[in-house]
């Protein structure tokens, strides 16, 4: 191995790229990950093939952080975050670790932590076969943590993987480059008149896709039951100039259509309404695809207004429609609002430390566009930087890749 | 409304019509949310995001004809959901105001005549009105609680003046009660006016500025010639 | 076999070939560059690239004819005016550039000095800023773009960015009709903001297309109802700006054909298939970036022109002789039927007086070895289940108890075997007598591995491969497909159920799926019962 180390920021799917072109080159790297779960949002990505692949790339999430794991270069540090970061020559970075509350070595994923825990979200599920342990416990919502009240998931583990007073950690290492991979945060759509997080059948694109990874088919969260009518609200925090969010996300037409065709295939009894502003291209083959996906689904070009619950819990859903200029009323069973990618909050104060250029946006611009011959050694890839699905966040994880070999003088 | 069969030429519109006007109106990306939202929306084919559409073709004539921009309640959902900040509301009321007076639908323009003439949309004469109040006012008084209700007209000193909506002393008068009622329990000093009380102000309905200014003025020299410093005016 | 250093060709014209061709200079000079242009353009750099430079070799006006070999050792033939000459290269980069196909014909337009294609814009723009008599006597101008067929958001760019050209030289009432507007770029959204605040009109069609006329004097009529005010419009252009597709050019599609690669439903030299991004084809040693791989933004072909070099030196990274997990003839057996050769989706095939796989090039993906009718290919090091190795564990039967049908699944490990373990996290519920056995493809499994299979007590069996479309090898899922149907008509005609073979589809990421098609398969098997009854095996 060389003596050179890079630090990369966030375990999604531009921080694993760049830690797997790294590596190739006897560069020790480090993956610092502030969540219990690595591989980003896209690792929980359902695969939307039905028997064709649709070349969404979740199944390269989940074969990059394989090879990550396997390849004895790469480090990576869960439940991580910043403390400190200085620079003299390299940089010397301080990590504070979140408790170890469930040990890998012992956790079989058996379940049993999460059937016992009395507590809405206290215990959460990993994605991947990767994740280990398989569950995390949430801090905010553990009753232990909160005032000792509870330790049903301790005493119940048959592996006795569980210690709720682990002490936390810190770690200090040192990088002769940073790659700042820390991606994005979804939108959170509770303030659009849409009734999300008070009805119980609205959901984010983000959870349609666990939701589908977990069941193989879209099942009503209020009562499990399967769900038939669904709507697809897209632009939900995009093209949003009240939200300065003026942008598009690039992803969630894809994501959408693609659900859409997987749920047809699945559930042929579903109906599927589709509202859209415009109509993004994606993929190579988006011109058979949309003129097959517009058979399928009910395309509307208009997004809905308000939405008020039945009180069977369905979703009573008012829209314009364009033939007849007049307001509808039309009941679905469940409401995906396909919400937009949007700047980590920790991006300006993170900014702010290692001097990184922040567009208007909020997304980090790269240095040398921001008129900096040089940066100090700090790189950004992937959706950190704006909205990228994963084909553009690996490409651009290998942009980076190669200015940091030319940084460290590779 | 624009006749169907007509086919209108592009290139006898002048789309910088209306640029100046400071609604964002450009920047309308025909999501439709406002048509969605707004609950006037398919009364004879009307939505806002058609107006805004027609400001941007710059189709002056059509849009000063139709009778979709009298149609909205300016309820301002519209304004509320759309994600360009468009000002969908203001621009309704600015659109109203191109049409000559004369041809202001309905009501609309006479009350607002009369009102500027007589100081409420009704004509209705001081002496009539005093006694609606009053009449009123008397009723309140038979209740139990409410033995020795008055109700205080030109009240100099008063801490808040209120203004009346024509219909509570035309076909509404039971409404008057319920704030009424409510004032005299919470032991607020209130007042009326006698004169120039009408809350309607149809100069903000029809685009008319010189009109809403008239008529505001008026409420104004109210406060001032009853010495109150606090305004409450339901419209 | 000789370590992995050195030359490589680049094949190319533009500017992301220009930006890889410096790139490697400022490392190397190791470099053949063959251009078709009458120049390849490098720009000015400083006197260390120069020297560089030098021992570069620059082949202008030059096309590639043909290429032999393999990563590490290719040999390609160049051609310049009928003169020929060999570069032996270690790796080969195609960085074409595009074509343009203009769209006059979906509109029912034909080309006038009143209507042109997009293309031809931007060279009139070129003009305008000398002097702006091109467009004296022009008031309207018209974009059609993506009415017939979608367009994209670098065809949008540029009209959006051509609008404000425009009406920065004159004031033009410009309209651009077209069906969805294309703004899943970088800063689309915002340019289509200042387009607005320049004036421009957009017209978004759902449904009805405009009615499009081209009048005699050349110019276009356009007729059509505005789908939110319900009104007729109409509208006479003075200009009228066609749309164009972006394709691969003519020369590109014959590298394609020449180097033996994938390509994509649109004719770019790239599979459409995740497994090759970023810059990567079916063939190791051979990348291919910019407009020679998609439809990109020049920005991201600048990307691609990174991912490339970083690509090169992560090439030359790879220990050319490491032969684990490699296929590998036995000389003795092979027969040169070349069958292999045919096969082999990443053509690691070499055929000289013997037949070898190159190793460099193997992905060790076992099609080869699954079809050779000589059993001459192996996988090193693999303690591969082959038909004459160790065979699938025979699954002994408890004597007494009720029916539990054994299945053998054999599971590509890219997708499948990855699946069952996910499956097994997620705690879902699996058949009791099955087992997996891993292959390196789906396309690997022979039709005398199944076989074996169900002599080894199998009731049923099954392939997991990956999607269409998905597979590393391009081919795998197909390949199962035609063995299964192969050996199921065989199983018809000696009264066998042909249920009993099964060939399904996964990914790496579908655990609950992977459960349910293992259950749903076993209840068949209940259905069907044993696969021989045990009187007859007793």
């Amino acid at each position: 191995m060389t003596d050179k180390t890079v630090v990369i920021f966030g375990s999604g799917v531009a921080g694993l790229s760049a830690a797997l072109e790294l590596a190739q080159f006897d560069i020790s790297i480090k993956i610092i990950e502030k969540s219990d779960f690595t591989g980003g949002h896209a690792i929980r990505f359902a695969c939307k093939a039905t028997d064709k692949c649709v070349k969404c790339g979740a199944c390269l999430v989940e074969d990059k952080l394989d090879q990550a794991l396997r390849n004895s270069r790469i480090k990576i540090l869960t439940g991580s975050r910043i403390e400190s970061i200085s620079k003299t020559e390299r940089y010397a970075i301080r990590l504070n670790q979140k408790p170890k509350y469930i040990d890998a070595q012992k956790c079989t994923a058996c379940g049993v932590c999460l059937e016992k825990c009395p507590q809405d979200g206290a215990i959460i599920q990993g994605a991947s076969r990767n994740h280990s342990p398989f569950f995390a416990i949430n801090e905010k919502e553990c009753r232990y943590l909160v005032d000792q009240s509870c330790s049903q998931c301790q005493e119940a583990c048959p592996e006795k993987a569980i210690a709720l007073d682990a002490p936390a950690g810190q770690v200090d290492c040192e990088a002769d480059a940073i790659v700042w991979a820390t991606g994005f945060s979804l939108f959170n759509p509770q303030n659009k008149p849409y009734g999300y997080g008070v009805f119980k059948n609205i959901v984010t694109n983000m959870e349609l896709e666990d939701i589908l990874r977990r069941e193989g088919g879209v099942i009503r969260p209020s009562d499990g039951q399967s769900a038939r009518k669904i709507a697809f609200i897209q632009c939900v925090g995009s093209r949003d100039a009240k939200l300065d969010h003026l942008w598009c996300s690039k992803i969630c037409c894809g994501s959408a259509l693609r659900m859409a065709e997987l749920i047809n295939a699945r559930q042929p009894e579903s109906e599927i309404s589709f509202f859209y502003i415009d109509v993004q291209t994606f993929g190579r083959d988006f011109v058979p695809f949309y003129r097959r996906v517009q058979e399928e689904v009910r395309m509307i070009r208009a997004i809905p207004g308000d939405i008020f619950e039945t009180p069977e819990g369905q979703l009573r859903v008012t829209y314009i429609t364009g033939e007849t200029y007049e307001t509808t009323e039309e009941i679905f069973d469940c409401v995906v609002l396909s919400v937009g990618l949007q700047p980590c909050e920790e991006n300006l104060e993170m900014a702010r430390q290692l001097n990184l250029k922040v567009s208007d946006s909020g997304f980090l611009i790269p240095s040398e566009i921001a008129g900096e011959a040089s940066n100090n050694g700090v790189f950004n890839a992937g959706a950190v930087g704006g909205p990228m699905g994963i084909a553009e966040s690996i490409a651009s994880a290998g942009e980076t890749s190669l200015k940091v070999l030319k940084y460290i003088g590779f | 409304m624009p006749d169907s069969s007509e086919v209108i030429d592009l290139a006898c519109l002048d789309h910088d019509k209306f640029k100046n006007w400071p609604y964002s109106q450009g920047y309308c990306i025909t999501c439709g949310m406002c048509a969605s939202s707004c609950p006037a929306s398919g009364i004879d084919g009307f939505d806002p995001r058609k107006l805004i559409r027609m400001i941007s073709l710059g189709l002056e004539d059509a849009i000063m004809e139709s009778r979709w921009p009298w149609i909205c309640t300016m309820c301002g959902k519209c304004e509320n959901v759309c994600p360009m900040e468009i000002d969908i509301a203001d621009a309704v009321r600015n659109i109203r105001a191109l049409r000559e007076r004369e041809k202001v639908p309905g009501i609309l323009h006479k009350g607002l005549t009369a009102a500027l003439e007589t100081g409420n949309n009704l004509r209705l004469p001081k002496e009539d009105y005093v006694f609606i109040l009053e009449d009123v006012a008397e009723e309140i008084a038979e209740e139990p609680g409410f033995e020795g209700f008055q109700v205080p007209i030109d009240k100099s000193g008063a801490n808040i003046l209120t203004t009346i909506h024509n219909k509570l002393v035309n076909t509404h008068t039971e409404d008057l009660k319920h704030w009424w009622k409510i004032f005299h329990a919470a032991g607020e000093e209130w007042t009326v006016a006698s004169e120039n009380w009408e809350g309607t102000s149809w100069g903000y309905f029809t685009g008319d500025d010189e009109a809403m200014k008239v008529m505001t003025g008026r409420i104004y020299e109210q406060m001032q010639q009853l010495d109150v410093k606090n305004l409450l005016w339901p419209e | 076999m000789a370590h992995l250093t050195g030359k490589t060709l680049l094949i190319g014209n533009g500017a992301c070939a220009r930006r890889i061709a410096e790139d490697i200079l400022t490392q190397t000079s190791d470099l053949i560059i063959a251009s078709t242009g009458e120049s390849f353009g490098l720009s000015t750099r400083p006197a260390s690239m120069a020297t560089a430079e030098e021992g570069a070799k620059i082949f202008t006006r030059t096309k590639v004819h043909s290429c032999r070999g393999t990563v590490g050792d290719f040999k390609v033939l160049l051609e310049c005016n009928g003169e020929k000459r060999t570069a032996a290269v270690e790796k080969v980069i195609l960085a074409e550039d595009e074509k343009r196909i203009s769209g006059f014909s979906s509109y029912g337009l034909t080309r006038t000095a009143k209507v042109m294609a997009l293309s031809q814009l931007g060279e009139l723009l070129h003009e305008l800023s000398e002097d702006s008599s091109p467009i004296s006597g022009i008031k309207t101008v018209v974009f059609l773009v993506g009415i017939d067929t979608e367009s994209n958001s670098v065809i949008f760019e540029e009209i959006m960015q051509a609008c404000l050209k425009l009406q920065a030289v004159q004031k033009l009432k410009i309209y651009i009709l077209t069906k969805n507007l294309k703004v899943a770029a970088n800063g689309l959204e915002k340019l289509y903001r200042d387009t607005r605040d320049a004036g421009v009109i957009y017209i978004k069609f759902t449904h009805t297309p405009p009615d499009i006329i081209q009048l005699a004097d050349g110019s276009v009529c356009i007729e059509f109802t505005d789908e939110i005010t319900g009104s007729i419009l109409k509208l006479a252009a003075d200009l009228t700006i066609v749309e164009e597709k972006i394709v691969p050019s003519d020369y590109s599609t014959d590298l394609s054909r020449i180097f033996e690669l994938e390509k994509d439903l649109n004719g770019f030299s790239q599979g459409d298939n995740v497994h090759r991004l970023t810059v990567f084809t079916n063939r190791k040693g051979i990348l291919v970036a910019g407009a020679a791989r998609g439809v990109q933004s020049l920005p991201d072909q600048f990307v691609d022109a990174d991912n490339a070099v970083l690509s090169l030196r992560n090439i030359e990274k790879q220990p050319a002789d490491q032969i684990a997990g490699k296929a590998q003839i036995e000389n003795g057996k092979c027969a040169r039927c070349l069958t292999c050769y045919r096969l082999c989706p990443y053509r690691a095939i070499q055929v000289n007086t013997r037949v070898s796989i190159a190793p460099a090039a193997c992905e060790g993906c076992g099609i080869c070895l699954a079809e050779c009718p000589r059993d001459a290919i192996s996988l090193v090091d693999q303690t591969q289940a082959t038909d004459s190795g160790v065979p699938v564990t025979e699954v002994i039967r408890p004597a007494g108890e009720s029916f539990i049908p054994s299945i053998t699944a054999f599971c590509c490990s890219r997708s499948a075997a990855s699946a069952a373990q996910l499956s097994a996290c997620m705690g879902k519920k699996l058949p009791r007598g099955y087992q997996i056995v891993e292959v390196p493809c789906g396309g690997s499994v022979s039709l005398s591995q199944i076989l074996t299979a169900f002599n080894s007590n199998a009731d049923g069996v099954m392939i997991l491969t990956c999607h269409e479309g998905n597979c590393h090898s391009e081919v795998g899922p197909r390949h199962a497909q035609q063995r299964v149907e192969q050996i199921r008509e065989h199983f018809r005609s000696i009264g066998l159920e042909d249920g009993r073979l099964v060939k399904k589809t996964l990914a790496s990421n579908m655990g609950v799926e992977f459960a349910g098609t293992l259950v749903e398969f076993e209840n068949q098997l209940l259905a069907m019962g044993p696969i021989r009854s045990k009187s007859e095996k007793e």
